[in-house]
Protein backbone atom coordinates (compact mmCIF):
# COMPACT_ATOMS: atom_id res chain seq x y z
CA UNK A 1 0.00 0.00 0.00
CA UNK A 2 1.72 3.17 -0.70
CA UNK A 3 1.74 6.28 1.43
CA UNK A 4 2.18 9.40 -0.54
CA UNK A 5 4.69 11.82 1.06
CA UNK A 6 6.77 15.11 0.55
CA UNK A 7 10.66 15.88 1.24
CA UNK A 8 11.10 19.65 1.43
CA UNK A 9 14.73 20.59 0.94
CA UNK A 10 15.19 23.77 3.40
CA UNK A 11 18.78 24.32 1.54
CA UNK A 12 17.11 24.97 -1.99
CA UNK A 13 14.23 27.13 -1.08
CA UNK A 14 14.46 30.91 -1.75
CA UNK A 15 11.14 32.10 -0.08
CA UNK A 16 9.79 32.68 -3.56
CA UNK A 17 6.45 31.60 -2.88
CA UNK A 18 5.53 30.13 -6.05
CA UNK A 19 4.17 27.19 -4.06
CA UNK A 20 1.78 29.56 -2.24
CA UNK A 21 0.75 30.90 -5.69
CA UNK A 22 0.53 27.47 -7.40
CA UNK A 23 -1.23 26.22 -4.66
CA UNK A 24 -3.54 29.16 -4.62
CA UNK A 25 -4.63 28.74 -8.04
CA UNK A 26 -4.98 24.94 -8.36
CA UNK A 27 -7.13 25.35 -5.34
CA UNK A 28 -8.77 28.62 -6.43
CA UNK A 29 -8.87 30.28 -2.80
CA UNK A 30 -10.52 33.42 -1.71
CA UNK A 31 -8.40 36.42 -0.22
CA UNK A 32 -6.81 35.46 3.15
CA UNK A 33 -6.93 31.60 2.66
CA UNK A 34 -3.76 29.82 2.39
CA UNK A 35 -3.75 25.90 2.30
CA UNK A 36 0.22 26.13 1.94
CA UNK A 37 2.65 28.83 3.38
CA UNK A 38 6.39 29.56 3.35
CA UNK A 39 7.22 30.87 6.85
CA UNK A 40 9.95 33.51 7.39
CA UNK A 41 12.10 33.36 9.94
CA UNK A 42 14.99 36.26 10.42
CA UNK A 43 17.78 35.57 13.32
CA UNK A 44 21.13 38.32 13.91
CA UNK A 45 20.95 41.86 13.25
CA UNK A 46 22.14 43.41 10.62
CA UNK A 47 24.76 43.06 8.58
CA UNK A 48 24.68 39.54 10.25
CA UNK A 49 21.60 38.54 9.75
CA UNK A 50 19.80 35.47 7.69
CA UNK A 51 16.99 34.67 7.15
CA UNK A 52 15.28 31.12 6.54
CA UNK A 53 12.30 29.99 4.81
CA UNK A 54 9.68 26.98 5.75
CA UNK A 55 7.09 25.84 3.53
CA UNK A 56 4.41 24.20 5.38
CA UNK A 57 1.11 23.09 4.61
CA UNK A 58 -1.07 20.20 6.02
CA UNK A 59 1.51 17.30 6.56
CA UNK A 60 -0.93 14.42 6.25
CA UNK A 61 -0.12 13.02 9.32
CA UNK A 62 -0.42 8.99 10.24
CA UNK A 63 -2.24 9.82 13.17
CA UNK A 64 -4.12 13.16 12.11
CA UNK A 65 -5.29 15.28 15.22
CA UNK A 66 -7.61 16.25 13.11
CA UNK A 67 -9.76 13.39 12.21
CA UNK A 68 -9.83 12.96 15.98
CA UNK A 69 -11.19 16.30 16.84
CA UNK A 70 -13.69 16.95 14.24
CA UNK A 71 -17.27 16.16 15.52
CA UNK A 72 -19.02 15.91 12.45
CA UNK A 73 -16.40 13.82 10.36
CA UNK A 74 -14.91 16.46 7.75
CA UNK A 75 -11.48 14.93 7.97
CA UNK A 76 -10.59 11.30 6.73
CA UNK A 77 -7.93 9.75 5.65
CA UNK A 78 -7.15 7.79 2.61
CA UNK A 79 -6.00 4.19 2.07
CA UNK A 80 -2.91 6.08 0.63
CA UNK A 81 -2.35 8.29 3.53
CA UNK A 82 -3.51 11.53 2.24
CA UNK A 83 -5.97 13.28 4.37
CA UNK A 84 -9.04 15.03 2.47
CA UNK A 85 -11.57 17.26 3.28
CA UNK A 86 -15.68 17.20 3.12
CA UNK A 87 -16.43 20.80 3.56
CA UNK A 88 -20.26 19.81 3.38
CA UNK A 89 -20.10 17.93 6.57
CA UNK A 90 -18.96 21.06 8.66
CA UNK A 91 -20.56 23.51 10.96
CA UNK A 92 -17.87 25.09 11.94
CA UNK A 93 -16.83 24.07 15.23
CA UNK A 94 -13.51 24.92 14.57
CA UNK A 95 -11.57 21.95 16.96
CA UNK A 96 -10.13 20.88 13.81
CA UNK A 97 -7.49 24.29 14.17
CA UNK A 98 -7.07 23.58 17.89
CA UNK A 99 -6.29 20.34 17.46
CA UNK A 100 -3.69 20.65 14.34
CA UNK A 101 -0.08 21.22 15.56
CA UNK A 102 0.78 22.84 12.03
CA UNK A 103 -1.82 25.85 11.90
CA UNK A 104 -2.78 23.84 8.64
CA UNK A 105 -6.46 24.21 8.48
CA UNK A 106 -7.94 27.34 7.35
CA UNK A 107 -11.35 28.49 8.17
CA UNK A 108 -13.37 30.21 5.83
CA UNK A 109 -15.14 33.28 7.53
CA UNK A 110 -17.13 34.68 4.52
CA UNK A 111 -15.69 34.38 0.65
CA UNK A 112 -14.39 38.34 -0.12
CA UNK A 113 -13.49 38.96 -3.49
CA UNK A 114 -9.42 39.95 -4.79
CA UNK A 115 -10.37 42.97 -6.49
CA UNK A 116 -12.82 46.20 -5.23
CA UNK A 117 -15.06 46.41 -8.35
CA UNK A 118 -16.46 43.11 -7.93
CA UNK A 119 -16.32 38.94 -8.77
CA UNK A 120 -14.04 38.29 -11.62
CA UNK A 121 -15.13 35.41 -14.17
CA UNK A 122 -12.64 33.17 -12.54
CA UNK A 123 -13.61 34.22 -9.70
CA UNK A 124 -17.06 32.98 -10.14
CA UNK A 125 -15.37 29.51 -11.26
CA UNK A 126 -12.79 29.47 -8.33
CA UNK A 127 -15.47 30.11 -5.37
CA UNK A 128 -18.24 27.40 -6.72
CA UNK A 129 -16.33 24.94 -4.59
CA UNK A 130 -16.17 26.61 -1.43
CA UNK A 131 -18.57 27.43 1.22
CA UNK A 132 -18.03 29.98 3.84
CA UNK A 133 -18.39 28.85 7.18
CA UNK A 134 -16.11 25.65 6.52
CA UNK A 135 -12.69 24.42 7.29
CA UNK A 136 -10.68 23.40 4.42
CA UNK A 137 -6.94 22.52 4.02
CA UNK A 138 -4.50 21.10 1.24
CA UNK A 139 -5.10 17.55 0.15
CA UNK A 140 -2.06 17.10 -1.58
CA UNK A 141 -3.64 17.82 -4.54
CA UNK A 142 -5.30 14.24 -4.46
CA UNK A 143 -7.40 14.42 -7.78
CA UNK A 144 -3.60 15.71 -9.51
CA UNK A 145 -1.86 12.82 -7.72
CA UNK A 146 -4.43 10.00 -8.56
CA UNK A 147 -3.93 10.88 -12.42
CA UNK A 148 -0.45 10.20 -11.87
CA UNK A 149 0.69 14.20 -11.65
CA UNK A 150 2.57 15.79 -9.02
CA UNK A 151 0.96 18.12 -6.36
CA UNK A 152 0.29 22.00 -8.27
CA UNK A 153 3.25 23.23 -5.15
CA UNK A 154 5.64 20.39 -6.43
CA UNK A 155 5.67 20.90 -10.20
CA UNK A 156 5.60 25.06 -9.72
CA UNK A 157 8.62 25.10 -7.50
CA UNK A 158 11.48 26.44 -9.64
CA UNK A 159 14.01 25.28 -7.15
CA UNK A 160 13.36 22.01 -7.08
CA UNK A 161 12.96 22.32 -3.02
CA UNK A 162 9.84 19.39 -3.29
CA UNK A 163 9.86 15.74 -4.19
CA UNK A 164 6.57 13.92 -3.79
CA UNK A 165 6.84 10.18 -3.83
CA UNK A 166 5.52 6.86 -1.77
CA UNK A 167 7.41 6.77 1.26
CA UNK A 168 6.51 2.95 1.99
CA UNK A 169 8.86 2.02 -0.62
CA UNK A 170 12.06 2.01 0.47
CA UNK A 171 13.53 2.89 -2.88
CA UNK A 172 11.42 5.83 -3.34
CA UNK A 173 13.55 9.07 -3.99
CA UNK A 174 11.60 10.52 -1.15
CA UNK A 175 12.69 7.11 1.02
CA UNK A 176 16.43 7.76 -0.21
CA UNK A 177 16.03 11.82 0.24
CA UNK A 178 14.87 10.84 3.99
CA UNK A 179 17.39 7.92 4.94
CA UNK A 180 20.13 10.14 3.47
CA UNK A 181 19.81 13.44 4.34
CA UNK A 182 18.49 12.59 8.08
CA UNK A 183 14.85 14.20 7.33
CA UNK A 184 13.07 15.98 10.21
CA UNK A 185 9.39 15.86 11.18
CA UNK A 186 8.04 18.98 12.46
CA UNK A 187 6.84 18.16 15.91
CA UNK A 188 7.71 14.71 16.12
CA UNK A 189 7.46 14.60 19.62
CA UNK A 190 3.46 14.49 19.53
CA UNK A 191 3.65 11.09 17.45
CA UNK A 192 1.34 11.78 14.76
CA UNK A 193 3.66 10.79 12.46
CA UNK A 194 3.41 13.63 9.75
CA UNK A 195 4.17 12.41 5.45
CA UNK A 196 6.00 15.80 4.94
CA UNK A 197 9.67 15.61 5.91
CA UNK A 198 12.54 18.61 6.02
CA UNK A 199 16.01 17.91 5.39
CA UNK A 200 19.00 20.68 5.65
CA UNK B 1 -17.13 54.21 -12.21
CA UNK B 2 -14.63 51.83 -12.32
CA UNK B 3 -12.26 53.40 -9.66
CA UNK B 4 -9.27 51.71 -12.01
CA UNK B 5 -10.59 53.71 -15.16
CA UNK B 6 -10.40 57.09 -12.74
CA UNK B 7 -7.22 56.68 -10.88
CA UNK B 8 -4.79 58.39 -12.59
CA UNK B 9 -1.50 57.41 -10.32
CA UNK B 10 -0.92 54.25 -8.31
CA UNK B 11 -1.33 56.61 -5.02
CA UNK B 12 -4.80 56.99 -6.14
CA UNK B 13 -6.01 52.98 -6.59
CA UNK B 14 -8.62 52.33 -3.97
CA UNK B 15 -6.49 50.34 -1.07
CA UNK B 16 -8.12 46.88 -0.28
CA UNK B 17 -8.64 46.08 2.72
CA UNK B 18 -7.61 42.44 2.64
CA UNK B 19 -6.29 39.63 5.20
CA UNK B 20 -3.44 39.78 2.69
CA UNK B 21 -0.13 39.33 4.35
CA UNK B 22 2.85 40.33 2.88
CA UNK B 23 5.32 37.70 4.91
CA UNK B 24 4.49 34.72 6.51
CA UNK B 25 6.49 35.55 9.91
CA UNK B 26 7.14 32.85 12.59
CA UNK B 27 5.51 34.08 15.41
CA UNK B 28 3.52 33.20 18.73
CA UNK B 29 -0.26 33.89 17.95
CA UNK B 30 -3.22 32.96 20.36
CA UNK B 31 -6.11 31.31 19.18
CA UNK B 32 -8.65 33.42 17.94
CA UNK B 33 -11.20 30.71 16.82
CA UNK B 34 -13.09 30.24 20.13
CA UNK B 35 -14.44 33.75 21.06
CA UNK B 36 -17.77 34.72 22.33
CA UNK B 37 -20.08 32.73 21.80
CA UNK B 38 -18.13 29.60 22.47
CA UNK B 39 -17.22 31.62 26.06
CA UNK B 40 -20.95 32.40 26.53
CA UNK B 41 -21.59 28.68 25.99
CA UNK B 42 -18.87 26.79 28.09
CA UNK B 43 -19.79 29.57 30.65
CA UNK B 44 -23.32 28.68 30.89
CA UNK B 45 -22.88 25.61 30.65
CA UNK B 46 -21.21 25.12 33.40
CA UNK B 47 -22.77 27.03 35.86
CA UNK B 48 -25.62 25.28 34.94
CA UNK B 49 -24.85 22.07 35.24
CA UNK B 50 -23.19 22.81 38.87
CA UNK B 51 -26.38 24.61 39.81
CA UNK B 52 -28.04 21.29 39.07
CA UNK B 53 -25.72 18.71 40.78
CA UNK B 54 -25.89 20.65 44.19
CA UNK B 55 -29.43 21.49 43.65
CA UNK B 56 -30.37 18.04 43.65
CA UNK B 57 -27.70 17.02 46.23
CA UNK B 58 -29.94 19.93 48.30
CA UNK B 59 -32.80 18.83 47.08
CA UNK B 60 -33.18 22.56 45.43
CA UNK B 61 -36.11 21.72 42.94
CA UNK B 62 -35.58 26.23 41.68
CA UNK B 63 -31.88 25.49 41.35
CA UNK B 64 -33.00 22.25 39.35
CA UNK B 65 -34.51 23.99 37.47
CA UNK B 66 -32.49 27.30 36.52
CA UNK B 67 -29.40 24.80 36.17
CA UNK B 68 -31.91 22.75 33.54
CA UNK B 69 -32.66 25.70 31.37
CA UNK B 70 -29.23 27.65 31.32
CA UNK B 71 -28.00 24.02 30.23
CA UNK B 72 -30.40 22.76 27.72
CA UNK B 73 -31.06 27.02 26.51
CA UNK B 74 -28.82 29.23 27.00
CA UNK B 75 -25.75 26.43 26.41
CA UNK B 76 -27.70 25.11 23.45
CA UNK B 77 -28.18 28.66 22.00
CA UNK B 78 -24.92 30.06 22.24
CA UNK B 79 -23.45 26.79 20.90
CA UNK B 80 -25.68 27.53 17.84
CA UNK B 81 -24.94 31.10 17.94
CA UNK B 82 -21.65 30.79 17.28
CA UNK B 83 -21.76 27.87 14.57
CA UNK B 84 -21.27 29.02 11.20
CA UNK B 85 -23.50 26.88 9.76
CA UNK B 86 -26.19 25.69 12.05
CA UNK B 87 -28.04 23.56 9.92
CA UNK B 88 -25.40 21.06 9.91
CA UNK B 89 -24.90 21.59 13.74
CA UNK B 90 -26.42 18.02 13.86
CA UNK B 91 -23.44 16.72 13.07
CA UNK B 92 -21.75 17.12 16.29
CA UNK B 93 -23.71 13.88 17.34
CA UNK B 94 -21.38 11.90 14.19
CA UNK B 95 -18.16 11.12 16.13
CA UNK B 96 -18.99 10.45 19.87
CA UNK B 97 -15.72 7.61 19.33
CA UNK B 98 -12.78 10.16 18.76
CA UNK B 99 -14.37 13.75 19.22
CA UNK B 100 -14.35 15.32 23.11
CA UNK B 101 -17.10 18.05 20.95
CA UNK B 102 -19.30 15.28 20.20
CA UNK B 103 -19.66 13.31 23.04
CA UNK B 104 -20.09 16.59 24.76
CA UNK B 105 -23.10 16.96 22.61
CA UNK B 106 -24.40 13.29 23.52
CA UNK B 107 -23.95 14.40 27.41
CA UNK B 108 -26.11 17.34 27.09
CA UNK B 109 -28.86 15.55 25.17
CA UNK B 110 -29.29 12.59 27.92
CA UNK B 111 -29.14 15.59 30.02
CA UNK B 112 -31.91 17.02 28.41
CA UNK B 113 -34.08 13.61 28.70
CA UNK B 114 -32.63 12.92 32.54
CA UNK B 115 -33.09 16.27 33.72
CA UNK B 116 -36.57 17.10 32.16
CA UNK B 117 -37.82 13.68 33.64
CA UNK B 118 -35.91 14.11 36.79
CA UNK B 119 -37.52 17.79 37.57
CA UNK B 120 -41.09 16.12 36.30
CA UNK B 121 -40.44 13.58 39.35
CA UNK B 122 -39.38 16.37 41.85
CA UNK B 123 -41.88 18.73 40.94
CA UNK B 124 -44.59 15.87 41.17
CA UNK B 125 -46.24 15.95 38.13
CA UNK B 126 -44.59 11.88 37.35
CA UNK B 127 -45.03 9.50 39.80
CA UNK B 128 -41.97 7.50 39.54
CA UNK B 129 -41.72 4.05 41.23
CA UNK B 130 -38.82 3.92 44.09
CA UNK B 131 -36.32 2.67 42.36
CA UNK B 132 -37.06 4.12 39.08
CA UNK B 133 -36.83 7.90 40.21
CA UNK B 134 -33.48 7.04 42.04
CA UNK B 135 -32.34 5.53 38.81
CA UNK B 136 -33.42 8.57 36.44
CA UNK B 137 -32.14 11.23 39.13
CA UNK B 138 -28.57 9.72 39.20
CA UNK B 139 -28.42 9.10 35.37
CA UNK B 140 -29.47 12.93 35.78
CA UNK B 141 -26.50 13.89 37.98
CA UNK B 142 -24.08 11.43 36.06
CA UNK B 143 -25.23 13.88 33.00
CA UNK B 144 -24.97 17.36 34.59
CA UNK B 145 -21.06 16.33 36.14
CA UNK B 146 -20.07 14.75 32.30
CA UNK B 147 -21.67 18.14 31.43
CA UNK B 148 -19.63 20.00 33.46
CA UNK B 149 -16.37 17.83 32.65
CA UNK B 150 -16.08 17.38 29.57
CA UNK B 151 -15.14 21.08 28.41
CA UNK B 152 -12.04 19.99 30.26
CA UNK B 153 -11.20 17.11 28.20
CA UNK B 154 -11.76 18.94 24.99
CA UNK B 155 -9.31 21.79 26.06
CA UNK B 156 -6.42 19.51 27.40
CA UNK B 157 -6.46 17.37 24.66
CA UNK B 158 -5.41 19.89 22.44
CA UNK B 159 -1.42 19.28 22.44
CA UNK B 160 -0.39 22.23 20.51
CA UNK B 161 -1.40 24.47 22.78
CA UNK B 162 0.23 24.09 26.24
CA UNK B 163 -2.38 26.66 28.33
CA UNK B 164 -4.83 23.99 27.39
CA UNK B 165 -3.08 20.44 26.93
CA UNK B 166 -3.28 19.59 31.19
CA UNK B 167 -4.70 16.62 32.77
CA UNK B 168 -5.82 19.16 35.40
CA UNK B 169 -8.23 20.96 33.23
CA UNK B 170 -11.24 18.37 34.05
CA UNK B 171 -10.66 18.81 37.30
CA UNK B 172 -10.22 22.50 37.42
CA UNK B 173 -13.40 22.78 35.32
CA UNK B 174 -15.29 20.05 37.68
CA UNK B 175 -14.26 22.57 40.49
CA UNK B 176 -15.02 25.88 39.00
CA UNK B 177 -18.39 24.62 38.00
CA UNK B 178 -19.35 23.24 41.46
CA UNK B 179 -18.17 26.90 42.81
CA UNK B 180 -20.35 28.20 40.47
CA UNK B 181 -23.62 25.62 41.35
CA UNK B 182 -22.79 27.31 44.80
CA UNK B 183 -22.48 30.72 43.92
CA UNK B 184 -25.82 30.75 42.30
CA UNK B 185 -27.31 28.99 44.86
CA UNK B 186 -26.46 31.06 47.43
CA UNK B 187 -28.35 33.74 44.87
CA UNK B 188 -31.08 31.80 44.04
CA UNK B 189 -32.10 30.73 47.63
CA UNK B 190 -32.92 34.21 48.83
CA UNK B 191 -34.96 34.69 45.57
CA UNK B 192 -36.60 31.76 45.69
CA UNK B 193 -37.65 31.66 49.45
CA UNK B 194 -36.78 28.24 50.20
CA UNK B 195 -35.45 27.70 53.70
CA UNK B 196 -32.09 26.88 53.72
CA UNK B 197 -28.58 26.80 55.79
CA UNK B 198 -26.51 29.57 55.16
CA UNK B 199 -23.49 27.32 57.25
CA UNK B 200 -24.18 24.78 54.76
CA UNK B 201 -23.74 27.18 52.03
CA UNK B 202 -20.96 29.20 53.32
CA UNK B 203 -18.84 25.56 53.93
CA UNK B 204 -19.72 24.11 50.13
CA UNK B 205 -18.52 27.76 49.02
CA UNK B 206 -15.25 27.41 51.12
CA UNK B 207 -14.47 24.25 49.74
CA UNK B 208 -15.38 24.63 45.77
CA UNK B 209 -13.31 28.04 46.01
CA UNK B 210 -10.52 26.55 47.97
CA UNK B 211 -9.80 23.71 45.83
CA UNK B 212 -10.68 25.46 42.81
CA UNK B 213 -8.00 28.60 43.60
CA UNK B 214 -5.53 25.41 44.12
CA UNK B 215 -5.71 23.62 40.93
CA UNK B 216 -6.00 27.31 39.19
CA UNK B 217 -2.61 27.81 40.74
CA UNK B 218 -1.45 24.11 39.92
CA UNK B 219 -2.05 24.57 36.99
CA UNK B 220 -0.57 27.78 36.13
CA UNK B 221 2.72 26.01 37.81
CA UNK B 222 2.56 23.08 35.42
CA UNK B 223 1.90 25.06 31.82
CA UNK B 224 4.98 27.94 33.27
CA UNK B 225 7.45 24.70 33.29
CA UNK B 226 5.86 22.91 30.27
CA UNK B 227 7.33 25.05 26.87
CA UNK B 228 8.39 28.41 25.59
CA UNK B 229 4.27 28.75 24.14
CA UNK B 230 3.49 27.77 27.95
CA UNK B 231 5.30 29.99 29.56
CA UNK B 232 4.15 32.74 27.08
CA UNK B 233 0.60 32.19 28.18
CA UNK B 234 1.44 32.37 32.14
CA UNK B 235 3.44 35.92 31.07
CA UNK B 236 0.20 36.86 29.50
CA UNK B 237 -1.82 36.15 32.33
CA UNK B 238 0.64 37.20 34.91
CA UNK B 239 2.59 40.35 33.68
CA UNK B 240 1.71 40.95 30.11
CA UNK B 241 -1.96 42.49 28.39
CA UNK B 242 -4.51 39.93 30.41
CA UNK B 243 -2.80 40.85 33.87
CA UNK B 244 -5.43 43.31 35.29
CA UNK B 245 -8.31 40.57 34.06
CA UNK B 246 -6.60 37.35 35.63
CA UNK B 247 -4.87 39.08 38.59
CA UNK B 248 -7.34 41.04 39.69
CA UNK B 249 -10.69 39.71 38.70
CA UNK B 250 -9.64 35.96 38.34
CA UNK B 251 -7.47 35.76 41.72
CA UNK B 252 -8.13 38.74 43.72
CA UNK B 253 -12.16 39.15 43.18
CA UNK B 254 -12.94 36.13 42.21
CA UNK B 255 -11.48 33.71 44.32
CA UNK B 256 -9.56 35.31 47.52
CA UNK B 257 -11.88 37.72 48.73
CA UNK B 258 -14.97 35.18 48.35
CA UNK B 259 -12.12 33.09 50.22
CA UNK B 260 -11.72 35.75 52.83
CA UNK B 261 -15.60 36.51 53.42
CA UNK B 262 -16.76 32.31 53.76
CA UNK B 263 -13.16 31.99 55.20
CA UNK B 264 -13.89 34.46 58.23
CA UNK B 265 -17.80 33.72 58.59
CA UNK B 266 -16.89 30.15 59.11
CA UNK B 267 -14.02 30.84 61.38
CA UNK B 268 -16.23 33.26 63.44
CA UNK B 269 -19.13 30.85 63.34
CA UNK B 270 -21.12 33.70 61.91
CA UNK B 271 -22.26 32.46 58.50
CA UNK B 272 -24.83 34.98 57.13
CA UNK B 273 -27.33 34.91 53.89
CA UNK B 274 -25.59 38.60 52.73
CA UNK B 275 -22.00 36.99 52.73
CA UNK B 276 -23.04 34.18 50.71
CA UNK B 277 -24.73 36.04 48.34
CA UNK B 278 -21.84 38.78 47.71
CA UNK B 279 -19.38 35.78 47.90
CA UNK B 280 -21.29 34.29 45.05
CA UNK B 281 -21.49 37.08 42.90
CA UNK B 282 -17.77 37.53 42.93
CA UNK B 283 -17.18 33.54 42.25
CA UNK B 284 -19.74 33.88 39.08
CA UNK B 285 -17.70 37.43 37.93
CA UNK B 286 -14.52 35.52 38.41
CA UNK B 287 -15.26 32.64 36.79
CA UNK B 288 -16.34 34.53 33.55
CA UNK B 289 -13.45 35.86 33.98
CA UNK B 290 -11.31 33.15 34.33
CA UNK B 291 -12.98 31.16 31.41
CA UNK B 292 -12.43 34.27 28.59
CA UNK B 293 -8.59 34.43 29.88
CA UNK B 294 -7.99 30.60 29.11
CA UNK B 295 -9.28 31.27 25.75
CA UNK B 296 -7.42 34.55 25.03
CA UNK B 297 -3.97 33.27 26.62
CA UNK B 298 -3.81 30.39 24.41
CA UNK B 299 -0.64 30.62 22.63
CA UNK B 300 -0.44 27.73 19.91
CA UNK B 301 2.86 25.93 20.52
CA UNK B 302 5.11 27.61 17.32
CA UNK B 303 5.49 25.75 14.12
CA UNK B 304 9.04 25.77 14.15
CA UNK B 305 10.78 23.44 16.84
CA UNK B 306 13.49 22.43 14.42
CA UNK B 307 16.74 24.38 14.52
CA UNK B 308 16.95 25.78 11.76
CA UNK B 309 20.12 27.62 11.47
Amino acid sequence: MKRWGMVIDLKRCIGCNSCTLACKIQNGTPPGIFYRRVLEKTSGKYPAFRRTYLPVQCMHCEDPPCVAACPSGVFSKRDDGIVVVDTNKCYGAKACRMACPYNAITFLEEIRNYFPDGRTDTEKVWYENHIAGTANKCNFCADRVDEGLQPACVQACPAAVMTFGDLNDPHSEVSMLIKARDGLQLHAELGTNPAVYYVK
Amino acid sequence: MNTHEAATSVDELPVYEGNIPETFEVKYVSQKDWRIGELLAFYIGGVGAGLYVLSQFMNFVPGLVVGFILVVFGKNAAHLISASRRTNAFRALTRPGSSWISRGAYFILFFVIFGALDIASHAGWIAWGGIVGKVISALAFAFALLVMIYLGFLMSGSRVIPLWNSPLLPALFLSYSLAFGAALASILYPIAGAEYSAAFLTKLLLLTISSTLFLVLAHLMVTGSSNKAGRRSVDLLVKGTLKGTFIGGVLIVGLIIPLLITGISQVAQSPTAAGTVIAGILVLIGGWLFERAMLKAAVYLPMIDIDLK
